[in-house]
């Protein structure tokens, strides 16, 4: 028992270093994932047809490989390249676009449930385009892609654990080298994994309250 | 031209690891398939403590990392004994991550199944689980093909996490081509390759079946 | 008719959706306060027609004209840049009604009414709403002004939707089968609001279905049928005597149901 007290002292403020910079790595890509994804998303449902595939094809790369792979190009691609790059900004970077590919398929389809009627009836009154989306469209959309943008970002908070493996010195990466030092994995990682839980909890009702204030028109 | 003939030279170790990360996810995404059902059957069939554990089951494996799941059965498996093979503790991870996964697909598919399905095996005096085996699971089953393959694909995306337990599927066997020759690009975009056209080739037959299911309704 | 002045003009008009040919050739003028219904069977190409007036379809070929704005047939990127600019011409005159509405649910009935004159014609919000309260009370709406659409039964927001149409001043009204997704008991208030419009003067094209109001309010009743228009005169000829069999055919089904 003592020993776990010794355990817990020393590992404790580890974890929680770690779990400051998980919050920050993942406000940060989601920050990005949301600016880069409603620009994919809108060039997905825009007229001209380049926009259109270019943006299909970044979100089918990003979709379609796994993400630790993504992370090890992303950290190695730089380099190669001459340049130099703290692991911290590649991980927030490629944790952000990767993200972003997801986001842009929710926008997407949150933009297509929305009837077709309603853009004609704005086309018809003459309000230009970029206008139509941001007074027509958005304001619809926020309530309807809120639930599936949380399950998204819960996802990019549990995702932002395979920076680690590019040292970026986030929750899990802290919980290994916490391991190093006490030699007791499976308590450090139970802990761990509590901590991660903690946050997607508060994730959660963050969105709950956000759903509450979405704006309600409907009956 | 450089890199690329390394990944020439070096292809049948990457085939290997191919091998490796298909033969992984398809018994993990099987065994997932049997850790949901019973989670279902659990949640639908147990008491209320039962149904309290499978609740907090599925929501620290929905809630947790991956990563963090993989590290906690690798040591849980090595107190238990020390000779489990690499392969078999890979499985483990994976299936028991994606079960939970697993088990809310079917809770989705459940609440599609109409009512009177339920209502007409009671009238009949079918028991509960005989009810659930007979009548609602093949039925659930055919409304949630389509997902249970996004699901694969999932678990075969989630697979190159093994390589941090040293298990030397795709992305380990990159990894170690990388020590090897100092050169990590040309194996990481062949690799990236590899996952790109197995998952784009089963976002198809995604798509197919979702089209399916909407003739057959 | 006092005026001669000639104003929508679309001379062969076509338009196909791949091998699908919806509209074949399609000619007709409408003078200023004139009210024309186009009427015939679903799929006749009538709506398609409409839509391509103002530019919410691009036409195939031929050339609609509406106060000397032009509208190309074809699709290539010198007329689709042409179209555009014509375009937006074109809807400063033109209010368009659809079947469905279309309102916009997240905002008020007078939000929505005051949307295109602040956010397009720029006009200062209180000047907006005095003019928006205006054509409220002219539906009958005024009551329901801080309602949202959707707690609206379907003649009222179809009222709604033309007092939004008229917010922007506009010359010409298109009317795409404006009662077709109303239950029964609501088709007449918002007849009635068109036969306002088209006593006050309005120059107007109206998709329709309801043969009492074409022949009532219309100046003028055109048949489509087959992405022609095979009839054009005075609702009285065209009623009491069509000259082709389609058009015998299509009356005696209607008119006897």
């Amino acid at each position: 028992m003592d020993n776990l007290g010794h355990v817990a002292e020393i590992a404790v403020p580890m974890l929680l270093q770690g779990l400051g910079n998980t919050v920050i790595i993942s406000l940060a890509a989601i920050a990005i994932s949301i600016v880069l994804g409603i620009l994919l998303g809108l060039m997905r449902i825009c007229s001209i047809k380049a926009f259109n595939k270019t943006a299909g094809i970044y979100i089918k790369i990003f979709r379609c490989t796994p993400f630790m792979v993504q992370v090890y190009l992303a950290y190695y691609l730089p380099p190669s390249f001459g340049l130099k790059i703290p692991a911290m900004a590649v991980g927030i970077g490629i944790l952000g676009m990767y993200t972003a590919a997801y986001v842009a398929v929710i926008f997407e389809s949150g933009i297509k449930s929305i009837g077709k009627g309603q853009r004609e009836a704005a086309y018809a009154m003459n309000i230009p385009w970029f206008k139509m989306v941001k007074r027509i469209l958005f304001p619809q959309i926020y309530g309807i892609i809120l639930p599936p943008l949380t399950g998204q970002f819960l996802q990019t908070v549990k995702d932002s654990s395979v920076l680690s493996v590019i040292t970026v010195a986030e929750l899990t990466m802290m919980t290994n080298k916490a391991i190093g030092i006490t030699f007791s994995p499976l308590g450090v990682y139970l802990c761990a994994g509590v901590f991660y839980w903690l946050l997607n909890i508060c994730i959660e009702i963050l969105s709950k309250i956000c759903e509450k204030k979405a704006f309600k028109f409907s009956m | 031209m450089e890199g690329f003939k390394l990944v020439i030279e070096y292809m049948p170790y990457l085939m290997q690891g191919l091998m490796y990360t298909v033969l992984v996810s398809i018994c993990a995404i099987v065994i997932a398939l049997c850790v949901g059902v019973i989670l279902s059957l659990l949640r639908l069939t147990g008491n209320g403590f039962i149904k309290a554990a499978v609740n907090v089951y599925i929501s620290f494996v929905r809630g947790t990392p991956l990563l963090v799941q993989i590290f906690i059965i690798f040591y849980a498996l090595a107190m238990i004994g020390p000779n489990i093979p690499a392969f078999a503790t890979g499985v483990i991870a994976l299936s028991l991550n994606s079960g939970g996964f697993m088990a809310e697909i079917i809770r989705g598919g459940l609440t599609a199944v109409p009512k009177g399905q339920y209502e007409a095996a009671q009238a009949l005096g079918m028991s509960r689980g005989k009810m659930l085996t007979r009548i609602i699971f093949p039925q659930v089953f055919r409304i949630i093909i389509p997902q249970l393959t996004s699901e694969f694909i999932n678990v075969i995306k989630i697979s190159p996490m093994l390589s941090v337990i040293s298990i030397v599927e795709l992305t380990r066997t990159a990894q170690r081509l990388y020590k090897q020759t100092y050169e990590p690009i040309p194996f990481f975009i062949a690799i990236a390759i590899f996952y790109f056209i197995i998952c784009a080739l089963l976002e198809e037959i995604v798509k197919r079946q979702e089209k399916r299911k909407k003739i057959l309704g | 008719m006092d005026n001669n002045n000639v104003v929508v003009k679309a001379l062969g008009v076509g338009k196909n959706y791949g091998e699908l040919q919806v509209l074949k050739d399609i000619n007709i003028e409408v003078k200023e306060g004139e009210v024309v219904s186009i009427i015939g069977p679903s799929g006749s190409g009538k709506s398609t027609f409409l839509r391509c007036l103002n530019y919410l379809e691009a036409t195939s070929k031929g050339e609609v004209s509406i106060y000397n704005n032009v509208l190309k047939g074809g699709n290539g990127t010198v007329v689709r840049k042409h179209n555009e600019k014509a375009a937006r011409e074109i809807r400063k005159s033109v209010g368009m009604v659809f079947q469905q509405f279309n309102l916009w649910p997240h905002m008020t009935v007078l939000e929505n009414v005051i949307e295109t004159p602040i956010h397009v014609k720029k006009i200062k919000k209180e000047e907006a709403v005095k003019k928006a309260e205006e054509l409220l009370r002219k539906v009958g709406m005024y009551e329901k002004r801080n309602s949202y659409p959707l707690q609206l039964s379907g003649g009222q927001q179809q009222r709604v939707a033309i007092a939004r149409a008229l917010a922007v001043e506009p010359k010409i009204m298109l009317f795409d089968e404006p009662t077709s997704a109303l239950d029964p008991e609501f088709v007449g208030e918002v007849l009635e609001v068109m036969k306002g419009l088209a006593k006050d003067g309005m120059t107007m094209i109206v998709v329709t279905h309801e043969m009492g109001f074409a022949s009532e309010v219309s100046d003028r009743v055109c048949f489509m049928d087959g992405g022609y228009i095979i009839e054009d005169d005075t609702p009285e000829n065209i009623f009491k005597h069509p000259k082709t069999e389609r058009a015998k055919q299509f009356f005696s089904k209607i008119l006897n149901v």
